[in-house]
């Protein structure tokens, strides 16, 4: 019943589109043709090696940024003297819209894939950060004091008692930072994709501003839209099976 | 007990002066490094030291090539993040209190809000055409998502007594949503001003990158192109400075509506 009702307005849009926008603009091709020329489309070996070129750049970069984030918020968490020192540097460039550092990233590592990469680590590392940071200072001292009247060490505490109760929180940073890297890569490859010649969002210009082709970027659109929420998704299902107690203390 | 009391005092004075020196040191040791960086590179264009930038920084404010620029910028986020906020408010507010609502509407917005918002600018000329009217389009999608889904969230989580109280009271329908229960949903709301102001100004950036000759967005690639890299570095200094600035305004309002929510926290702790 309810995923019936979600159809509802899905299938008005389409409907709404198909007879009333497409017949009206010759520019926007109804969506019964679109469908078969985007399916043709996603299997061809120009799709899908630029869906690979992007998926691997948000991966080296994600990674990247996961890395120094949970790192560097880890440190910022557990010692004043860290939080002190880099708190900061950080609130002086969590402002900067990642976005914003596509020039300077452009004339450091030219129009390259290291540019693409520094971006999406740059724009992953500050929400998961900003969470890490968050999660460990959370992490309730009594706690650590238990593990510490157990016998516990500080390797073994950090290790065993602060990251997994701060884990929820970061899980959240990572599900933030995956879904700004979609966006980012997006930027990045609208911009830097041309010399590149590889990417989703090298195709979207491609088709929009040298070939016209709006199928083809409808179909990238949607293409951009479904990784990003199966990425999700993925991540999701890993938070439901990390730290199966988050949800069930979670009304939805 | 007044030479304790003034011990004590005189104390945390010392311990803040402490604080802000430490909180000091880094902004300026960073500033140092940058600038001895800068100097021992062998390519001065890379990387302009800090006190290249400073210059660049005072001369283009007072040259005023940045202002009209800024000035656009300022005028699009606001033009799309307003109309986010009249289409974001009262459509979480209806997802939020009517389950027929979430249940029509929630599938779709789901389904679109994984789509970043620049992947629409190719779509969007061709709808829209090139200019201002593409650029807000991209700010109101960036910005309209956490306002929505922010605002269901809250409104779902009211209290489930104030509605029964009010219904006795005799109040119900569009007199409960505005008197009831945007009101208890206010600090949630809030939540998704804030992130969706942060997405707009982050995605004005993005969508002057290309397509329009004016904008703040516009003028980093045109310094970038002309390989004059202290202005884009101020660009950047400006880009940080007014985000931080529209987060802390947006704080501010906060904290002037929500007083009644100060008072609740203080008092639990």
């Amino acid at each position: 019943m309810r995923v019936l009702r979600g159809l509802i307005l899905p299938a008005l849009l389409l409907l709404a589109w198909e007879f009333l926008l497409a017949p009206s603009d010759d520019m926007i091709p109804p969506p019964s043709t679109l469908a078969a020329v985007m399916f043709r489309f996603y299997g061809s070996e120009e799709f899908l090696t630029s869906l690979a070129a992007s998926v691997l750049r948000v991966a080296a970069g994600y990674a990247l940024g996961v890395g120094l984030g949970v790192a560097l918020g880890t440190a910022i968490g557990l010692s004043r003297n860290a939080s002190q020192l880099l708190e900061p540097l950080t609130s002086m460039l969590r402002p900067i819209a990642p976005i914003a550092w596509t020039p300077l990233a452009i004339i450091w590592f030219g129009l390259s894939e290291r540019a693409t990469i520094f971006l999406i680590a740059y724009a992953v590392m500050f929400p998961i950060l900003t969470n890490t940071i968050a999660g460990v200072q959370g992490v309730a001292r009594a706690y650590i004091d238990a593990a510490r009247t157990l016998g516990a060490v500080r390797w073994s505490i950090i290790r065993e008692v602060i990251v997994p109760a701060a884990l929820p929180a970061i899980l959240t940073g990572l599900r933030v930072g995956l879904g700004l890297s979609w966006a980012v890569i997006v930027a990045a490859e609208l911009i830097i994709g041309y010399t590149l010649q590889l990417g989703l969002g090298y195709i979207l210009v491609r088709y929009s501003q040298v070939v016209f082709n709006v199928p083809r970027v409808i179909a990238v659109i949607l293409a951009l839209g479904a990784l990003g929420f199966l990425t999700d998704l993925a991540l999701r299902f890993f938070e439901r099976r990390l730290v199966p107690w988050k949800l069930a203390t979670q009304l939805r | 007990m007044t030479v304790h009391a003034m011990t004590d005092s005189s104390r945390i004075v010392h311990r803040r002066r402490d604080d802000t020196l430490r909180l000091l040191i880094v902004p300026v040791a960073f500033l140092v490094v940058w600038e001895l960086v800068g100097r021992s590179m062998a390519d001065q264009t890379i990387l302009p030291r800090a006190s290249v930038v400073a210059q660049a920084l005072v001369s283009s404010m007072l040259s005023g090539e940045v202002w009209p620029h800024l000035a656009v910028s300022l005028r699009r986020v606001a033009t799309g993040y307003g109309l986010a906020v009249l289409i974001g408010i009262p459509l979480g507010m209806l997802i939020g209190a009517y389950r027929l609502a979430d249940h029509l509407i929630d599938p779709l917005l789901q389904v679109l809000r994984p789509i970043p918002g620049l992947a629409l600018m190719p779509l969007l000329l061709v709808i829209v055409g090139l200019g201002d009217k593409m650029i807000v389009s991209i700010v109101v999608y960036a910005a309209v998502f956490p306002i929505i889904v922010n605002t269901a969230a809250a409104v779902r989580s009211v209290d489930r007594i104030y509605s029964d109280v009010s219904r006795t009271f005799g109040v119900g329908g569009l007199a409960l949503l505005r008197e009831v229960v945007l009101p208890a949903s206010m600090p949630g709301i809030f939540v998704g001003l804030r992130t969706g102001l942060t997405f707009a100004w982050m995605s004005i950036i993005g969508a002057e990158l290309i397509g329009t000759l004016r904008g703040i967005g516009y003028l980093i690639t045109y310094y970038q192109k002309l390989f004059i890299v202290d202005k884009v570095v101020v660009c950047m200094v400006l880009i940080g400075v007014i985000g931080f600035a529209l987060d802390r305004i947006l704080r501010a309002i906060a904290d002037r509506v929500l007083v009644w929510q100060r008072g609740i926290v203080t008092e639990a702790r």
